[in-house]
């Protein structure tokens, strides 16, 4: 496994609850070949990451909240977030604590990447993976 | 995937292959038809929407005409001849406008083609 490279600005939650499982003491949820896919970080509720491939390259189309694409949208309504490519909602989450996240919807295969998940399970290239509490890893699921 | 009882201290593995797999659905746009997007200027879209905008200010000041009168007690009242060059105007922005939405277009032909590529082949 590539070692997980992180933006220098990203605090991660203590407790991220994610379509149905649970990471502790973790870093990123999602990572391909060592680079996250998206992050939600502490502080501002707009400490958002999105790395999405873009041809051969992957690149940070969203990073802490910023876009150079318009077609990206991040809006906070409370301790809510919720992501947008033009119409098609990416991720949506909730801060229900100081140190704990939830996110319930998770949408990237506009991207052409095989991941998706609704408050009850996530489901990544075709597997579900549902009820499952990680504690200290680095990453809840790899690809690669 | 099955519910572990104790918690995981790996991540779960799952095949790139099996994630990364259809590309960005691209449009392969040729130098000819992006000059046809970009170069080839409309005149009559820009004489229809030059009319609009010109309308659109001579309107502005006819209704700050009404309103002084009614409201300031303002001197000038909008004349007749006023009325008439608004009305003319405005007969000519709607034979413009529909001029230009009504005859063929290369550029909006190309467009029409571009979206119908994207919807067709976004929602397979």
């Amino acid at each position: 496994m590539l070692s997980l490279q992180l933006p220098n600005e990203y605090v991660p939650y203590e407790e991220l609850i994610i379509c149905g499982n649970v990471m502790r003491n973790g870093k990123a949820p999602i990572t391909v070949d060592g680079r996250p896919v998206f992050l939600i970080g502490k502080g501002p509720m707009t400490a958002v990451w999105l790395q999405v491939p873009t041809g051969k390259e992957w690149r940070y189309e969203i990073s802490n909240g910023q876009s150079d694409d318009s077609a990206y949208k991040v809006t906070v309504s409370g301790d809510s977030i919720a992501v947008y490519f033009g119409p098609h909602l990416l991720l949506r989450a909730a801060r229900k604590s100081e140190t704990t996240l939830q996110i319930d919807h998770i949408d990237l295969t506009k991207f052409g990447l095989s991941i998706h998940g609704d408050a009850s399970s996530l489901q990544v290239g075709g597997m579900t993976i549902s009820g499952n509490t990680f504690d200290g890893v680095q990453t809840m699921i790899n690809v690669g | 995937m099955t519910v572990a009882d104790t918690p995981r201290r790996e991540p779960i593995q799952v095949d790139r292959d099996a994630v990364v797999t259809m590309q960005h659905v691209t449009f392969p746009l040729q130098q000819h038809q992006f000059l046809r997007l970009t170069k080839i200027p409309s005149f009559v879209g820009i004489w229809a929407h030059s009319f609009f905008a010109g309308t659109g200010v001579f309107m502005v000041t006819i209704v700050a005409r009404l309103i002084d009168v009614r409201y300031f007690d303002g001197a000038l009242t909008v004349s007749s001849l006023e009325w008439i060059t608004l009305g003319i105007l405005c007969l000519l922005v709607v034979i413009f406008e529909g001029i230009y939405f009504s005859i063929p277009s290369e550029r909006k032909k190309m467009v029409r083609a571009i979206q119908s590529y994207f919807d067709i082949h976004e929602n397979q």
